[in-house]
């Protein structure tokens, strides 16, 4: 029985009712060719102040950068990375990391900032809530889920996630990827050693292995339709249609060493290594959405070291994602956000240079690829207190008029993206309303 | 049916009492007697009748009984629904709705310092301690109306309006609560069976094989099966038996393992560090430490893994320790000791006597101490003292402890602070106000909780995590050191933990903190959460699942406490329960009914490490790197089959995916290829798989045998009994039949491209896969003639991978 049928049967019983995921559409044949999401989660809380919505000299800064600087029409703040400067032992890891300077003035021609996005809380768990779901209640599933779910549920790995909010409202199921031997190996389950394409010795007869994968669905298809209990059923059925697609994992194309670096970067490196998988799994058409993470932005303490310090190994591996995905033509396709559970400030929390910055209910996003106008900013705090500056929802400028200008807020990024992605009018989309501003054009210009 | 009775349950009484506590803690109880439920005074302006009685009231919580009538006056059979079952079901959803949105300990009106205060569902119990607040206003009257209906009607004033129309059936709702106020009605506990009439649960049999699996990582023994007939199998005998399972080192490892997914203590020996955990630890301290690890004491890599797993699992080895010998589970917090192992004796320098030294199992209690202060004691609190646990969950110099604080509330309280955050915040509302986390209240409705509790800590150093201080020192601008409504008086700060930990254990949250966990380790779901969106579909079944869920651990906790908290009582009653039996039902349930089995049931998909010893438990081989090597689910495949490492990833999926279908196909071939040809190298009496085949029966000749066989396997593989015609027999057979035919047929080809007599060499048994010792020439299976081995492959490949064998 294709999928397509036993999606069939299964909404028959009233399947749907306890298992969501019965409710997806049967699986294209074809991969999928994009777009693919990217969403990249600096956890903790970033400083826009030290990154791109500077401020002058002032309370805000320790002299760490003295003016804002320009790359296009954005604004960055422009610090300068020391090994010392921002606690590096191995000198190996100055090779990792990259300046402001250097990542506005590459990049900036793709990116749309936004700035000024009330968070509406400096709680961490609130704030990723809000960031990556739209909303800070709990219940509503992340972009990343959702689009996937939208966009193609059925890939076998429409939604990877190597961390940060990843809640699925089980609209999609989650999947990790850690390296590469075990996933070859488990590409082609009935090969005895198929990281080696000489040896084509194998467990089974491939008319063995069929049939015994027949035998399996034919069993697995029947306890379902027996099962009446909603555990068991919901189970089964998630077995069922996770098991589609058996032969397709042969297709991604695994580099044959992932990237390495310094052991102190051991956190970049987990992140760009999960990008080589995110982008192979999107070139063999299998995914639709990728959630990546980097942690230790939350900087109560040494912030002038640790903040500037994650912002460029940031800087590094949002690069690496770039080049990465043109070098394989997918930044054509490929659409990506970036956030953070809010910001810090304003100001430091104590006179010394090692002392932090507390949590600020006002963030900052980022946005690049396909279809995405660049060199834009959107939004802005004010120079005295880092608080939001209103938006003329139609124009995206700054206003002061108070009746016609509205505070950003992540609901209303997301009800962009939604409708910039198309899936604006899915059933997924429909289930999780958000009430936001309509921001005309926001990401076209 | 339930008895009518005003008899209160030492639990519920004792919870009501402990969450009221967390209301005042979150300073919302002034404490005089004046009623404000928006700020404005009534009760000084004559207006207001005094307090009937107050929330401590004997003649409202006495210990008495209603010798109501059972069946009623007429004799016939009638419900009976608990004054509390009523407030969930008719009060509650307007209050937990409505007023809370002024009235809950952060809303406006407990800013205003009003009595009338409602815990949100985040707090454990906050369903008694609503009730018990009620009760204790309930008194409070303006002009003869109960001030909770004067107040909402507009009768008097009311900062929230008019929101309550006067004979509404919310209204109705409350003057009938109130008035079972003065009497509550109480029903004995329900049968947890009883909510669950239409659902099948799993056998005494199957419950066993279940729980062996779970508990001890093995299949029962026939002893134990035997225990079962001998009785008939009745609950009683079960839960004898399941009370053998708790003990030994494969239960000890099982249940450390269930404690690590709550503590995540093993992050320091991950990917098998030699030292990881000794090198978060401070050399003055404890001098071996670095001498152990620089290595300069040339230990090999073996001693020095065991002597960093030894340094990790010190929190873990405590839990081991308490749980062995039936001490109370409260002393994982009031331990004022420490379990050693003889390595850690040594790592520590702590002088204890171990009855073997020479067994690095053995478990001895004793007293830390340190090289640089040693007239200081160190502040023994059970895990709270663990230098690991202290490491595990480090604090800064502007963190003050705080993430400790909210560790304990999230594992010893049940409670997640950060959703204390429930509604949005306004930046420009905070941004000028001096020292926020005490004075903002958006920064305080968190801080108030969490900060007293961050006090505690003040004897250990800010920013060397387990360094003790000489003397203890704390920030006088924070909210004092303490716990709900009690301050730590100065004398105790230096052992402020002590302090603190007493206080927890007593804390009715703490038993279902530990229900809460074991309920996850065996079921692999959270405890349900209760639901606030009316809205959302299935509302009502949802509500009632959760009722019966909330009801089934508050009987649980209530009983863990009764056993001196004896964990064992939780795990069997767990194990015992039908969330842990419940196996299918006769016929499809209506959506709503539907909802209220969520999370019932008998389909958790198993964790890398419940499937690592169930393929050993049942095809009698592991799936291995090599011979008593690492095992592949917990190493190579532990991220990618949905595992935690406590490091990098600290949650379990709860979800099949493909990836993982894919990890239980290969493991399925793998396992296969090595048990089958090793099962037929041994005598037919010894197999575990194949006792009913010889390796010349082939579908022409023994086709009874192997169906036999086959039958066996389902028994054996997947634990289910199967008659010989049950078309999944033959659904097997076939597989056998055409796979050994289409094979055999292949071999005889002598083709290049085709099958051979030899099976390949990696699924050959020429050595004993568990040792790496030869097995003698005449035993081993090298060639398959009949190509039945091979078809015997295919059949056990299907078994690995067979939806019961992924799912308990």
């Amino acid at each position: 029985m294709d999928r397509r049928k036993f999606l069939k049967i299964a909404s028959m019983t009233g399947l749907s009712v306890v298992a969501p995921v019965f409710s997806r559409p049967a699986r294209a044949a074809a991969p999928y060719a994009g777009p693919f999401f990217v969403m990249i989660s600096a956890r903790g809380g970033w400083d826009p102040t030290y990154y791109c919505d500077p401020k002058p000299p002032g309370a805000f800064n320790n002299g760490i950068y003295m003016a804002p600087k320009a790359a296009g029409n954005l604004s960055f703040a422009p610090i300068a990375i020391t090994q010392a400067g921002v606690g590096l032992n191995d000198p190996l890891s100055m090779g990792f990391v990259m300046s402001n300077d250097a990542f506005f003035s590459k990049h900036s021609d793709k990116l749309l900032v936004v700035n000024g996005v009330n968070m509406e809380t400096n709680n961490h768990l609130r704030g990723v809530t809000t960031i990556w779901s739209g909303r800070g209640s709990e219940g509503y599933p992340s972009l990343g889920a959702l689009l996937a779910a939208a966009k193609d549920p059925t890939l076998p790995l429409a939604f990877i996630s190597s961390g940060g909010y990843d809640a699925t409202e089980k609209l999609v199921p989650v999947t990790r990827l850690s390296s590469v031997t075990p996933f070859r190996k488990i590409a082609e389950p009935n090969r005895i050693v198929p990281t080696d394409p000489d040896n084509l010795a194998r467990y089974h007869m491939s008319s063995t292995f069929d049939r015994i994968r027949a035998a399996q669905g034919e069993r697995l298809q029947a306890q379902v339709s027996d099962f009446n209990l909603p555990t068991m059923k919901r189970s089964g059925s998630a077995l069922f249609l996770a098991r589609q697609g058996d032969d397709t994992l042969a297709s991604v194309p695994l580099p044959d060493t992932l990237i390495t670096m310094p052991t102190e970067l051991s956190d970049l490196q987990r992140m760009c290594q999960q990008i080589q998988f995110a982008l192979a799994a999107f070139e063999a058409g299998l995914a639709v959405a990728v959630n990546l993470e980097l942690g230790g932005f939350d900087t109560h303490g040494n912030h002038d070291r640790d903040q500037v310090r994650q912002l460029a190994k940031l800087n590094f591996g949002i690069d690496y994602l770039i080049s990465e995905a043109q070098a394989k033509g997918l930044d054509g396709s490929m659409i990506t956000m970036v956030g953070a559970d809010f910001g810090r400030g304003k100001g430091y929390n104590g006179p010394n240079p090692t002392d932090g910055k507390d949590h600020w209910p006002v963030g900052s996003a980022m946005f690049f690829g396909a279809g995405i106008a660049g060199n834009r900013v959107v939004g802005g705090t004010d120079d005295a207190d880092q608080l939001p500056l209103l938006v003329d929802p139609e124009t995206l400028e700054l206003t002061d008029d108070e009746e016609l200008g509205v505070e950003l807020k992540c609901a209303d990024l997301h009800v962009a993206m939604r409708e910039f992605a198309a899936i604006d009018g899915s059933d997924e989309a429909g289930r999780y309303p958000l009430l936001a501003n309509e921001l005309s054009g926001l990401f076209t210009g | 049916m339930r008895r009518i009775s005003k008899r209160r349950h030492g639990g519920r009484a004792t919870l009501a009492v402990g969450a009221a506590v967390l209301l005042a803690a979150a300073g919302c109880n002034n404490g005089d007697d004046q009623v404000t439920t928006d700020g404005g005074t009534t009760g000084g302006e004559g207006t207001s009748a005094g307090p009937e009685s107050t929330g401590d009231d004997a003649s409202t919580d006495a210990d008495t009984t209603t010798d109501a009538d059972p069946t009623g006056t007429t004799g016939e059979p009638v419900e009976c629904t608990p004054t509390r079952e009523f407030f969930v079901d008719e009060v509650w959803p307007m209050m937990g709705t409505v007023c809370i949105q002024c009235h809950d300990p952060t809303g406006v009106a407990a800013e205003q310092f009003a009595d009338f205060l409602l815990l949100p569902p985040i707090y454990p119990g906050f369903i008694d301690a609503n009730i018990e607040n009620i009760r204790a206003i309930k008194g409070y009257q303006y002009e003869g109306v109960p001030l909770l209906l004067a107040k909402p009607t507009g009768l008097t004033d009311h900062g929230g309006g008019d929101i309550l129309p006067e004979g509404s059936a919310e209204y109705e709702a409350i003057v009938e609560f109130l008035e079972q106020l003065e009497a509550p009605l109480e029903c004995p506990p329900p049968d947890a069976n009883a909510s669950f009439a239409d659902v099948e649960l799993l056998d005494a049999w199957e419950t066993l094989r279940k729980a062996a699996l779970h508990l001890q990582g093995r299949l029962p023994t026939e002893q134990e099966y035997g225990l079962l007939e001998f009785g008939g199998g009745d609950d009683e005998d079960l839960e004898y038996v399941v009370g053998t399972l708790l003990e030994g080192p494969a239960f000890e490892d099982r249940l450390l393992e269930l404690f690590n997914d709550v503590l995540l203590t093993d992050q320091f020996f991950a990917n098998n560090s030699t030292n990881r955990a000794a090198s978060v630890l401070n050399n003055n301290q404890w001098p071996n430490r670095t001498p152990f690890t620089q290595n300069l004491l040339m230990q090999s890599t073996e001693e020095r893994r065991r002597i960093n797993k030894a340094i990790a699992r010190e929190p873990l080895d405590l839990i081991r320790y308490i749980v062995r010998y039936d001490r109370p589970f409260t002393e994982i917090l009031t331990a004022e000791y420490m379990v050693f192992r003889p390595d850690t004796a040594w790592f520590y320098d702590v002088d204890i006597a171990f009855d073997n030294p020479n067994d690095y199992d053995e478990l001895q209690p004793g007293l830390l101490s340190t090289a640089d202060m040693p007239d200081v004691p160190w502040p023994h609190a059970g895990i709270l003292s663990s230098p690991m646990w202290l490491n595990r969950y480090p604090t800064t110099v502007t963190n003050r402890n705080r993430h400790r604080s909210r560790m304990i509330y999230q594992h010893f309280l049940a409670t997640n602070v950060l959703e204390l955050a429930s509604q949005a915040i306004d930046p420009e509302a905070g941004s000028a106000i001096f020292n926020p986390t005490r004075n903002n209240p958006v920064c305080a409705k968190c801080h108030r909780g969490m900060d007293p509790l961050a006090g505690a800590f003040q004897m250990f150093s800010e920013s060397d995590d387990e360094r003790l201080l000489p003397e203890p020192a704390w920030h006088g601008e924070m909210f004092s050191p303490g716990f709900g409504t009690e301050e730590m008086p100065p004398t105790e700060f230096a052992n402020g933990i002590q302090w603190l930990a007493q206080r927890v254990v007593e804390d009715p949250r703490f038993s279902l903190s530990i229900v809460y966990h074991v309920y996850k380790g065996l079921t692999g779901h959270d405890a349900l959460k209760y639901p606030t969106d009316p809205g959302a579909p299935g509302f009502d079944g949802l509500v009632i699942a959760w009722e019966n869920q909330d009801a089934f651990f508050r009987k649980v906790a209530s009983d863990f406490e009764l056993s001196n908290y004896n964990l064992k009582t939780i795990l069997t009653a767990i194990v015992m329960s039908p969330y842990f039996r419940a196996r299918d039902m006769p016929s499809a349930p209506s959506d709503a009914r539907a909802a209220e089995l969520t999370d019932v049931g008998t389909a958790r998909l198993s964790t890398p490490e419940l499937l690592a010893r169930k393929i050993y438990a049942t095809a009698g081989v592991r799936w291995d790197k090599s011979v008593g090597g690492d095992e592949y689910l917990l190493t190579d495949y532990l991220v990618l089959y949905g595992g935690m490492d406590s490091d990098e990833i600290t949650d379990r999926l709860p979800d099949v995916n493909h990836i993982m279908t894919q990890v239980a196909m290969r493991m399925a071939n793998e396992v296969a290829c090595r048990a089958t040809s090793f099962d037929f190298s041994k005598p037919q009496s010894d197999r575990l798989l194949f006792p009913y085949v010889e390796m010349s029966d082939t579908p022409l000749n023994a086709p009874g045998a192997i169906k036999d066989n086959i039958q066996h396997l389902y028994e054996h593989v997947l634990g289910e009994s199967l008659e010989l015609d049950h078309p999944d027999i033959e659904l097997a057979y076939n597989l056998f039949k055409e796979t050994q035919f289409e094979g055999a047929i292949s071999a005889a080809n002598n083709d290049p491209d085709s099958e051979t007599i030899a099976i390949i060499s990696t699924c050959r048994a020429t050595t004993n896969p568990n040792t790496g010792a030869a097995i003698p020439a005449e035993q081993q299976v090298v060639d398959d003639p009949t190509y039945t081995v091979r078809a015997w492959m295919a059949v056990l490949t299907y078994m690995l991978s067979d939806y019961r064998f992924l799912y308990e």
